[in-house]
């Protein structure tokens, strides 16, 4: 999953991208409000982490610009200021959520999963298709309840592809959602994993719609 | 203090007043009055005695007593005939017990068992008779408060509503200053909007000066929410960044995030330090009043070793660091201070120079006759921001460099505890000069 992280403190900027790594999104970061106020449309973010406090132009003034151009991703806000009022300006201009700073990273990540299975309108903390679940906390995936041993990308492209049901993911967007701009660009990589993931899981779960992209393959 | 409510101090007064003043005009009608009665009795007593005299009554020698001229009221008037050898000829009601009037007579008035009589005694032209006619006292006096009672029974009948006139009156002047004093009563703690009530014109005072502090406390509240607001982020983000590295360098699997989250970890806790010192510097500095140990500067002295503590960042930087001696270092702003804080005063302000001024930039730590100054070729201060950047937790927006916007703040109390002034401008040439000169206060 693909997440715009805007936060002008260099230590947390770079400890939020670096750690959310690690727990399995690819994180862009920008350090400023002024670069964030038209970031949206440069790639296809699942999910925003917006610092209030930025200089010049604040996280506010960034939210509510996103919301007026129409994009309604989820927002998790970060703010140092824990008056009330600033809490609940937040929420008001358009955040899903919020945490105070000191925050704990796997609280960022816990709190970007739950905003966006509630974006999609999901109940459980499980995704799952036919005898596939997948757990996104965990980063781990079951065949029949069986824990499989998957890599990092492929259970990045399995979490895309599960958050997707039903549409038909093009190579370049699932390529965006699992890179960010510092990627190293394999031209096949996404076949590569896609392969890999049909020998670990079986041959039907991900269907390759020719000249358009990938999609779940049907249940029995 | 014993609390006097206005209304009812105006009431009481107004039904005080009200009364007094009815009694008081009373009492000088009917001593007007009474003094009119006994003008108008004493020349009834005049025309009575001549009457009395020019009848003929008396003219046979025998004591006689009747009902006397006509007269209307029998104890209220009297009348006696004496002959010239004070032998009493005719009498007529109290006259008969009165002793024949000596002299050749006029007014006066006599006592008797009969009660106080006022007497007009007249002698014949022919100095044969005697003739006295006398009106009790008493009787004068009731007529006149009978006169005056009448016009005062008038007078009674509205006095109760006009007293309650009054009480209504002053009831309904003050009703706007109760409403006021209600609304104010019922109004939330934290809505300092001014009063727009119309009230009486005395009262208007009271009203501007009440908006007036509404208006400094909702500065003063404002100020306080910024600064909390500004603190909050300057405390807690270094706390953020630190427990963020360390969560990253928990969960890293690669040598290479871990090595760079523990360096991280590192940078973090060092600018936490360096906010706890200069928060404690802070409030070390706060307290005082004055130097308790001042000495003449060695302003030599404590510029070199300000610049070999900044040599490093200087270095590591690129930028350059160094002096410039406008006078001779012996007529350099002649001072006597804290050497200690003074070396932190142009630590701070040289260390803002470099840190905020662009790698490989010159810091001139200027020395003069009338003042010690630091001049620096970055990008300066937008001009509206040159007064805030010196309130305590206060940075430049777009700053990537790590700080506790305390430095200046440190700056200013030492300079103030020195009667130095610090003067932020941007130099025509570029760049930012903070001057200390001496004068007191912030310009």
């Amino acid at each position: 999953m693909r997440i715009l992280v805007v936060e002008d403190d260099p230590l947390i900027g770079d400890g939020l991208k670096a750690g959310l790594a690690q727990l399995g999104f690819a994180v862009d970061w920008l350090n400023s409000g002024k670069d964030a106020l038209y970031a949206m449309g440069a790639a296809p973010y699942d999910a925003a982490v917006l610092d209030l406090g930025l200089p010049g132009c604040d996280g506010m003034t960034v939210l509510e610009s996103w919301r007026r151009q129409g994009h309604n991703l989820p927002v998790l806000v970060l703010t140092a200021r824990d008056a009330i009022g600033d809490r609940v300006a937040g929420l008001d201009a358009g955040a899903d959520d919020y945490l105070i700073k000191p925050f704990a990273l796997i609280e960022v990540a816990a709190r970007l999963r739950a905003m966006l299975r509630r974006s999609q309108g999901l109940s459980s903390h499980l995704l799952s298709h036919g005898d596939v679940s997948f757990d996104p906390a965990a980063r781990c995936a079951y065949l029949r309840e069986h824990p499989v041993e998957l890599t990092a990308r492929e259970l990045a492209i399995l979490e895309v592809l599960l958050l997707n049901k039903g549409r038909v993911l093009p190579r370049e967007l699932i390529e965006e959602k699992l890179y960010n701009w510092e990627r190293d660009l394999e031209s096949n990589a996404i076949e590569v994993h896609i392969h890999h993931l049909r020998k670990k899981l079986g041959r039907h779960v991900i269907r390759t719609v020719r000249g358009i992209g990938y999609t779940l393959g049907r249940v029995e | 203090m014993k609390r006097v409510s206005l209304q009812r101090r105006l009431v009481v007064a107004l039904l005080l007043i009200a009364p007094l003043m009815w009694l008081l005009s009373a009492g000088v009608a009917l001593s007007q009055t009474h003094e009119e009665i006994n003008e108008l009795y004493d020349s009834q007593l005049q025309l009575l005695a001549h009457q009395l005299l020019t009848s003929g009554r008396g003219q046979s020698s025998s004591p006689t007593s009747d009902g006397g001229d006509g007269d209307r009221d029998d104890n209220a008037l009297a009348q006696a005939i004496w002959h010239r050898d004070g032998r009493m000829i005719w009498a007529d009601g109290a006259g008969a017990d009165w002793q024949p009037p000596p002299g050749e007579g006029g007014f006066f008035t006599r006592r008797s068992h009969h009660g106080e009589w006022r007497v007009y005694a007249l002698r014949s032209a022919d100095g044969e008779r005697v003739v006295a006619v006398g009106q009790r006292i008493s009787a004068r006096n009731s007529a006149a408060l009978k006169v005056v009672g009448s016009q005062f029974l008038a007078w009674l009948v509205p006095l109760p509503l006009l007293l309650l006139a009054l009480v209504l009156a002053v009831r309904r002047g003050l009703a706007p200053l109760s409403r006021l004093a209600g609304d104010l009563a019922r109004r939330r703690s934290d809505d300092l909007s001014p009063v727009s009530q119309s009230v009486p014109a005395e009262a208007q005072p009271l009203i501007d000066a009440l908006n007036h502090l509404f208006a400094r406390v909702e500065q003063n509240l404002e100020h306080e929410r910024r600064f909390t607001a500004d603190a909050a982020h300057e405390l807690r983000s270094p706390l953020a960044a630190l427990r963020v590295q360390a969560e990253v360098a928990q969960l890293a699997h690669d040598p290479a995030v871990m090595k760079h989250a523990l360096d991280n970890l590192t940078i973090g806790i060092e600018r936490a330090t360096r906010l706890v010192d200069q928060l404690l510097a802070l409030s070390r500095l706060d307290p005082l009043r004055g130097l308790s140990q001042a000495q003449p500067v060695n302003w030599t002295v404590l510029c070199n070793s300000a610049l070999n503590e900044l040599a490093t960042l200087a270095a590591r930087r690129g930028s350059t660091l160094q002096i410039e001696w406008r006078a001779p270092a012996e007529q350099v702003l002649p001072l006597t201070g804290d050497a200690t804080l003074l070396s932190l005063l142009l630590r701070n302000l040289l260390e803002n120079a470099l840190r905020y001024s662009p790698a490989g930039a010159t810091v001139n730590l200027v020395c003069d006759r009338t003042c010690i100054a630091v001049e620096d070729n970055g990008p300066g201060v937008a001009p509206e921001w040159l007064d805030k950047v010196r309130q305590r937790f206060v940075r430049l927006p777009g700053q990537h460099e790590p700080g506790s916007g305390l430095g200046l703040s440190i700056v200013e109390r030492i300079a103030a505890l020195h009667g130095l002034r610090l003067t932020l401008a941007n130099r025509p040439q570029g760049g930012l000069s903070a001057s200390l000169s001496m004068g007191t206060g912030t310009d």
